[in-house]
């Protein structure tokens, strides 16, 4: 959580005072046996800025399935096959196993604001529809609560336990070594100084295109005020909206602010990877395992 | 509020082993975010959200009948986690780039 995100939405300093304490488990996650908060940084660690497919890959990147898109598409694909072969056999449907969303359906990484210029001049701050978001609603439309029955049935209960378990549930993803470098990572880099300093000349293109940033978060306040009076309606990309997308894509590739931003919390992450090394090979075994296991049940079942 | 939260998590989980779970209705959308746990309260359905409106930061269960990326900002904005299915109780979590010890709930801004 950033400090801004802290101030803006109040009642979360507690976790800072938390932190400031530096909590025995954090201690464990950083290597901050002494207690003291100095970390380390690794200047030569850098963000890798995928135009393709809009993704932000950092160091920790490579130590989880669930991250990058295509992986994680992998993951999803296999358990949708076995939920559909599941409701396939209780007489209902889940067409979304059959269907393969385009690469372009992949909206990226936005963690510091919109960056990808050829994207966002194509879909402003929209993207396409999800196509196997879409097959869901119609299944579950036309099979009512039959077909949720079923597929909680098929799901809960049914698919085999390898299939279920490879996309990690909530308490596997608070509890997993990478969630917590990544969050420690981020909390220091968040406390570097370069952090408030890569948002001056952002803000600066920002105001020279008359727009104004927004105090907190890393977009316009007319970009801020117009998705949030939208109330409810999807953003299809009104004219201005697309104009302003545009101008903050651009603004954010010209002051760096992604690739600094990103730098900076890959500088973070690299010294944490080298101390927790060994613990996370083993996480990239089971990351692996967890591919493997998908594209091999894809293989034989898609 | 975070002590709230646990312990309003704490006894839906009794519930639900308890095993008064229910499925519930079934609409024409993946995805339904709630106000409060166990699928009460306020809700959004749609298949996908570039702004919760007014339930920006308010969800704390969510109904799904597949995978889906929620952000903690609108516009796809900010960090994201990757879920499938149903949820009744995001008090109990956290996820990358946030603290670890932090939770989702109140928090989900968009989604697709």
């Amino acid at each position: 959580m950033s400090r801004w995100l802290h101030e803006r939405r109040g009642g979360r300093h507690f976790t800072f005072v938390v932190l400031g304490a530096c909590l025995p488990v954090i201690l464990t996650v950083s290597g901050c046996t002494t207690g003291s908060s100095e970390a380390r940084k690794d200047l030569s660690a850098r963000a890798l800025l995928d135009f393709k497919t809009g993704e932000i890959i950092l160091p920790l990147d490579a130590y989880d399935a669930t991250t990058r898109w295509a992986d994680f598409q992998s993951l999803q694909r296999a358990t949708y096959l076995a939920v559909d072969e599941c409701m396939v056999a209780r007489g209902q449907r889940y067409t979304a196993a059959h269907i393969i969303d385009a690469p372009d359906t992949n909206i990226g990484d936005r963690l510091y604001g919109l960056w990808n210029v050829d994207y966002v001049r194509k879909y402003g701050y929209d993207s396409p529809e999800v196509q196997t978001n879409i097959a869901i609603a119609k299944d579950a439309e036309a099979g009512g609560d039959a077909w949720g029955a079923a597929w909680k049935t098929c799901y809960e209960t049914t698919i085999p336990t390898e299939i279920r378990s490879l996309i990690p549930g909530l308490e596997e993803q608070r509890r997993s070594l990478v969630s917590r470098l990544r969050a420690e990572a981020r909390s220091r880099a968040e406390a570097d100084p370069g952090w408030a300093a890569a948002r001056v000349p952002w803000a600066a293109c920002l105001q020279k295109a008359g727009l104004e940033p927004h105090t907190d978060g890393w977009r316009s306040k007319q970009a801020q005020d117009m998705i949030m009076s939208e109330n409810d309606v999807p953003t299809q990309g009104t004219q201005e909206l697309s104009r302003i997308a545009y101008i903050e894509a651009k603004c954010n590739v010209e002051s760096g602010l992604t690739q600094n931003l990103g730098n900076l919390e890959a500088g973070y992450q690299q010294p944490l990877i080298d101390a927790n090394q060994a613990a996370l090979n083993k996480v990239k075994e089971q990351a692996q395992q967890r591919l493997a296991t998908a594209k091999a049940y894809i293989a034989t079942h898609g | 509020m975070k002590a709230t939260y646990r312990i309003t998590c704490i006894a839906a989980g009794i519930a639900l082993a308890g095993g008064l779970a229910l499925v519930g209705a079934v609409g024409a959308n993946a995805v339904t975010l709630y106000d409060h746990n166990n699928y009460r309260g306020a809700s959004y359905s749609g298949v996908r959200a570039s702004s919760l409106g007014n339930m920006n930061d308010r969800a704390s269960s969510i109904r799904a009948w597949g995978a889906y990326t929620y952000y903690e900002d609108a516009g796809y904005f900010g960090r994201n986690i990757r879920l499938f299915g149903s949820y009744n109780c995001l008090g109990g979590v956290s996820s990358e780039g946030m603290y670890w010890f932090e939770s989702w709930s109140d928090r989900i801004s968009s989604f697709r």
